[in-house]
């Protein structure tokens, strides 16, 4: 059966076609954090973002968050959310601080689908809402790109 | 119960801020990844962590997908007394992971 | 002169018929990683790969149906030190050479009446991880010669074959390629003394065996069956390659 070149490119995009997960936008970003939030205003706040300038996987890139606080009063950070910008979901995680906490400070490991920025939104006890933004540059090796199959 | 891996210091003095570090095995899958037969592999993480020291609440986490495999966390608290830190993870489906550890607070 | 000549062309010839590149000395994959991620395996309460270390240490004590463990024949797992420095090796009793995982399970089989457990299971990673860990800083120096001599050749001849849609050899990026960029990745020389690794791109364990069909997919090749026997030759070619890399198991990898 001879197949015409019409039937081989055809072909040839069935078998390459991966869906892959879209990327979120700015707007989904800003969907993500009022949901979690609310629908309030944000200002930037005094929160230190701390990972490497540049990742070698975008499985695994190590993140500390610290917001300063006194962590008393008004002053108290009662949560935290962290977004990475272009991620098909950009909330990563929502951290509460209990009564027992005295630092509001994580540090976690968190995926990122490509170089991009990660993005944490505090909310304080009196009901304002911090923010800041670090950008992550995340390297692409070719063969780890592959779908990982094996 | 997922395999866990908890530091705390055994000993601290009162008022001494420590250092608690925390990892449970699981692949927190994306649902974005496929197996050796092409078929995709279905979301599954855990969804939840939290953390206590003499019964009160440090922190309580909730995952996504997009947090690392085998997540890891690091945070402080306040030594007061000696007491019990307990830790617990829930995942998507219910399944709950606990321990714990003694602080001697000096 | 006529002697003269002939020397001279069996000099050319000799030259010129050496297929592969000079390899250079072994350097660990360790070399070619971030700061952040070498720290991470040298961390040993972050490197994730530990959580397989402390299954492997959770099953070595766990008693068969019959009584026994790991426990009960081979002591606590200190007295593995050592061991995973010689894995694979000829086995008399199998007639070829065994791999690490392949020996637990004989183990498991004949000594505990027990299942295998499958390639690339947490408990067979579990177990490998914990006993290739206790070699940790030892060099790798598995026999070359008897009856290992020839399963290496076979290994050797495998990693030198073009294979696959894209018609690479292993030697075409591990030994032509070293230190050259495949987008952001630096390629390695593709050395095993770190395995079983902990893989961010696998988000989990993997064992040699699992590497090498990773490759062979990478390449768009038949992946080799892992413990096939041209899989388990192949790990032997790729140790012996490697000869006096410290052990690093449980390594962190991309």
């Amino acid at each position: 059966m001879r197949m015409n070149r019409r039937d081989t490119l055809l072909g040839l995009a069935a078998v390459l076609f991966i869906p892959l997960p879209a990327r979120a936008t700015p707007a989904d970003v800003v969907e993500s954090i009022a949901e979690t939030f609310g629908d309030r205003p944000l200002r930037e706040g005094a929160i230190t973002l701390e990972a490497p300038p540049l990742a070698e996987s975008g499985n695994s890139v190590p993140l500390t968050v610290s917001v300063e606080s006194a962590m008393e009063g008004d002053d108290r950070v009662v949560r935290l959310a962290l977004f990475a910008e272009e991620n098909p979901r950009p909330k990563t995680c929502d951290v509460v601080f209990g009564p027992a906490a005295v630092e509001a400070r994580l540090t976690t490991n968190i995926r990122l689908a490509s170089t991009q920025s990660v993005i944490c939104v505090a909310e304080m006890a009196d009901g304002s809402l911090i923010q800041a933004r670090r950008a992550i540059r995340v390297v692409v090796g070719a063969c780890t790109t592959l779908p990982g199959r094996y | 119960m997922r395999n866990t891996r908890i530091r705390v210091p055994e000993t601290a003095a009162s008022g001494e801020i420590i250092d608690i570090r925390v990892m449970v095995m699981h692949p927190m899958d994306t649902g974005f990844s496929y197996n050796s037969q092409g078929e995709r592999i279905p979301v599954n993480i855990i969804t939840d962590f939290t953390c206590h020291y003499l019964g009160e609440e440090v922190v309580s986490i909730t995952l996504a997908p997009g947090l690392s495999a085998n997540p890891y966390f690091a945070f402080r608290l306040r030594a007061t007394e000696s007491g019990p830190i307990d830790f617990k993870w829930v995942d998507q489906n219910g399944e709950i992971t606990t321990a714990t550890r003694d602080i001697d607070v000096t | 002169m006529r002697v003269g000549a002939c020397l001279l062309a069996a000099v050319i010839a000799g030259c010129l018929s050496q297929t592969s590149v000079a390899q250079e000395a072994p350097v660990s994959g360790y070399e070619f990683l971030l700061p952040e991620t070498k720290a991470l395996q040298d961390d040993d309460f972050a490197n994730p790969g530990m959580l397989w270390v402390e299954l492997g240490e959770e099953l070595w004590q766990k008693q068969a149906a019959n009584g026994t463990s790991c426990q009960s024949c081979h002591g606590t797992p200190e007295a593995m030190r050592g061991v995973g420095t010689r894995y694979p090796q000829w086995s008399e009793t199998q007639g070829g050479i065994v791999s690490l995982e392949q020996q637990i399970n004989m183990c498991r089989t004949e000594r505990q009446q027990e299942p295998v457990f499958p390639y690339s299971s947490d408990e067979l990673n579990g177990l490998t991880a914990l006993v290739m860990h206790q070699s940790r800083g030892l060099p790798m120096s598995v026999a070359t010669s008897g009856p290992a001599a020839e399963a290496i050749a076979r290994g050797k001849d495998y990693y030198e074959t073009r294979r696959g849609q894209l018609n690479l050899a292993c030697t075409s990026c591990h030994v032509q390629h070293v230190g050259d960029r495949l987008r952001g990745e630096t390629i390695s020389q593709g050395q095993v003394n770190g395995f079983p690794i902990y893989r961010q791109l696998w988000q989990g364990m993997g064992s040699v065996g699992r590497m090498i069909a990773w490759c062979n997919d990478a390449v768009r090749a038949e992946p080799l069956a892992e413990g096939s026997q041209m899989a388990v030759e192949l790990e032997l070619y790729l140790r012996s390659r490697g000869e006096g890399l410290p052990i690093e198991s449980p390594a962190v990898r991309r």
